[in-house]
């Protein structure tokens, strides 16, 4: 006599997925841990997974780059990676979250308080926002300077004592500890001080303008 | 024994899932893979094609039967009720590994335990995938840990769904029955 198997296997299928989040405290994780292992390489080795909205990683080198600092500012700057270490730097360590659910435990950043960074720039007083702009050509976002000038903004040029490799934003992004990972402009060249925030890149596609962590 | 070939329904259900899904795998795995994700770039467009593939899976599997009642719940009925013959498949698995396995002669089953299993762990993967990308997309609509479990959730589903589907592959190609399992079905 036949019977309804696969229908009680279909629910007992969704149940399981259900119950597994459900309930499962820290198994999910634990269980996706588990199964990422065995793909080696196949899984970040440093936690993060890669994100681009182009095709490729900006190339750059020591001697030519340069990062600069314009718009609405009496003193516009164009900073070689020694000249805008010589500011001053300093470690942040955050946790790293991405807006698709993975995060990163504990990073250790180095790099310079991007207060100290346009203040040295002298922002007009009309100045109330920046826009931060990638080296790959496409990406832009934006930051009141409000926000800018709290603690622990940075544009970082280390990670975990090591200089930015290319993957992660080299030389120079963008690190703000309490908003999500995309505000962090990787490849950062120019920061140009503006009257307003306009829309950045993911802002444009449907992201909600509020990218603060959510508990 | 001879099978009831599948309906032009039946067909355009499993070709346009199938298309669906494998678009989904695969830009989910470009997404998922650091490696993959440097070589490809274009985050914006390769999450807009995984998305437009899960609204099209979504959308068949919602209109279809809507159009087909009675043909897809007969698909269904086919698929959900077990008998003693497929239990018997479980048993043999090395058999039906080497295209060995032949079943038992009885009243012609449309579907072996195989597929039948495959499709009711793919249907409820699918779902669970579904669900749970809906925080992952429209983050700002849920707490930071709602969207980690889904995203815990989804990884695993989609886990499931590529080995499922890649032994659904295999016994389609080299299984008794298979496109190229020539072995035992057809001699």
């Amino acid at each position: 006599m036949s019977q309804p198997v696969g229908r009680r296997l279909f629910l007992a299928g969704l149940a399981g997925g259900v119950a597994l989040i459900a309930l499962g405290g820290r198994l999910p994780g634990a269980l996706r841990s588990w199964l990422e292992g065995p793909l080696g390489e196949l899984s970040p080795s440093d936690g993060f997974h890669f994100y681009s909205v182009t095709g490729s990683i900006p190339s750059w080198d020591r001697a030519g780059w340069r990062l600069a600092v314009d718009g609405l500012v009496d003193k516009p700057l164009s900073l070689s990676l020694d000249e805008l270490t010589s500011i001053g730097l300093q470690t942040v360590t955050a946790d790293f979250h991405c807006v698709s659910g993975w995060s990163v435990s504990s990073v250790r950043w180095r790099g310079v308080s991007l207060a100290a960074l346009v203040d040295l720039a002298a922002v007009r007083p009309a100045g109330r926002a920046l826009r931060l702009e990638s080296g790959d050509g496409a990406y832009v976002d934006y930051l009141d300077l409000e926000v800018a000038r709290k603690p622990g903004v940075i544009v970082a040029l280390g990670i975990r004592d090591t200089p930015l490799s290319s993957e992660r934003g080299a030389p120079a992004r963008l690190v703000v500890p309490f908003y999500y990972g995309y505000k962090g402009v990787k490849w950062l060249r120019r920061i140009t001080v503006v009257e307003s925030a306009g829309v950045g890149y993911w802002e444009a596609r449907g992201y909600d303008a509020d990218a603060r962590i959510r508990d | 024994m001879t099978r009831t070939p599948a309906s032009a329904t039946e067909k355009a259900l499993h070709w346009s899932v199938a298309a669906a899904v494998l678009v989904l795998l695969v830009t989910g795995v470009v997404m998922y893979v650091p490696s993959l994700s440097q070589i490809v770039g274009q985050r914006f467009w390769v999450r807009t094609s995984h998305l437009v593939a899960a609204i099209v899976l979504v959308a068949v599997v919602l209109v279809l039967p809507a159009l087909r009642r009675g043909e897809l719940r007969r698909l269904e009925r086919d698929l959900s009720f077990w008998d003693r013959a497929d239990w018997d498949w479980f048993r043999r698995p090395w058999d039906v590994f080497l295209s060995t396995y032949h079943e038992p002669a009885a009243e012609p089953r449309r579907f072996n335990a195989g597929q039948k299993l495959l499709a009711a762990l793919v249907a409820s993967a699918l779902v669970l995938l579904v669900v749970s990308g809906v925080p992952m997309y429209w983050w700002w609509l849920f707490a930071g840990e709602v969207v980690q479990r889904a995203r815990d959730l989804h990884v695993l589903a989609s886990f499931a769904v590529t080995a499922l589907i890649a032994g659904h592959v295999y016994l389609a190609a080299f299984g008794p029955s298979g496109l190229l399992g020539t072995r035992s079905a057809k001699r």
